[in-house]
């Protein structure tokens, strides 16, 4: 297994303050921390809705990417998220897990919380299991 | 304080490279263009699929400035606070400038449904998004 950190640092991921928590093999969960950006925010003072998604999708592909043992990484077709209270600028939490991964697609599902717990967003994804892109572009 | 749509209104839309192209009032339809910041980047070399939202939610909350200051007056401008979003991913969206157009389907007191679409130079379609949202008065503009 590569260091999890390293193997989160590409360009969009370092734009999000990823760092890797936790994985729970048998639920093929994954626990995430973030760092929201000043640049993700709007005149409400809030992370852009859309933007909210960078999150969502980053802790729903590592769910796959940990639970096929960092082989493979999701291909989205689809994604539909909930946006439930204003996502601040600073520190978040990321939980994705795999709901069920299939040889020719994968549901993948994940939330977004504040440092208190408090749940901000959620998601859900179909997507199509590629092999691991590892090119740094 | 009117059209505020047309130019780079905040750092989320500055972040984007935003750049207003046309608004179509009768067909209540923005046109803008992003270019992406290379720290979108995923390792496939392409923009990471969440982060693609956030040029749809950029221009079908332009959309909805604009048709709200056509048909109701540049008091009445509204911004969407969105509930939900989905998105439907065709093509990969490359690290080069694209076109957006978002359009208002209906836009209530209450409730505002909206759509978008990205497109690359060749006009195929990357990416489509709807959205409900709540249209909320635009924060900070009174002058």
């Amino acid at each position: 297994m590569t260091d999890p950190k390293h193997a989160l640092g590409h360009a969009h991921a370092d734009l999000m303050g990823v760092a890797f928590e936790s994985f729970d093999k048998e639920r093929e969960e994954i626990t995430l921390r973030f760092h929201a950006p000043d640049s993700f925010i709007t005149p409400r003072g809030s992370v852009q809705g859309g933007l909210v998604a960078g999150f969502l999708d980053e802790v729903m592909g590592w769910a796959h990417v940990w639970a096929t043992d960092q082989a493979e990484a999701p291909l989205n077709l689809e994604i539909s998220m909930s946006l439930l209270r204003p996502v601040r600028a600073g520190p978040l939490v990321g939980k994705g897990r795999v709901v069920r991964r299939g040889r020719k697609v994968i549901f993948l599902e994940g939330e977004l919380f504040d440092e208190t717990g408090t749940l901000l967003a959620r998601s859900t994804s179909t997507a199509i299991p590629t092999p691991r892109p590892t090119g740094e572009n | 304080m009117a059209r505020i749509y047309e130019r780079r209104r905040s750092p989320s839309s500055e972040l984007m490279g935003s750049e207003f192209v046309s608004f179509d009032a009768e067909k209540g339809e923005l046109t803008c263009r992003y270019t992406p910041p290379p720290s979108f980047a995923s390792p496939r070399g392409a923009v990471q699929g969440g982060l693609i939202a956030g040029f749809l939610d950029e221009v079908m909350g332009g959309a909805l400035l604009a048709v709200t200051e056509a048909r109701f007056g540049a008091a009445e401008q509204r911004l969407p606070l969105n509930l939900d979003m989905n998105l439907t991913f065709l093509r990969m969206v490359p690290m080069e400038t694209i076109t957006a157009k978002g359009r208002v389907v209906k836009v209530g007191k209450r409730v505002a449904f909206l759509e978008g679409e990205l497109l690359d130079r060749e006009d195929n379609v990357l990416a489509r998004a709807t959205s409900s949202a709540i249209p909320t008065p635009v924060p900070g503009v009174n002058d």
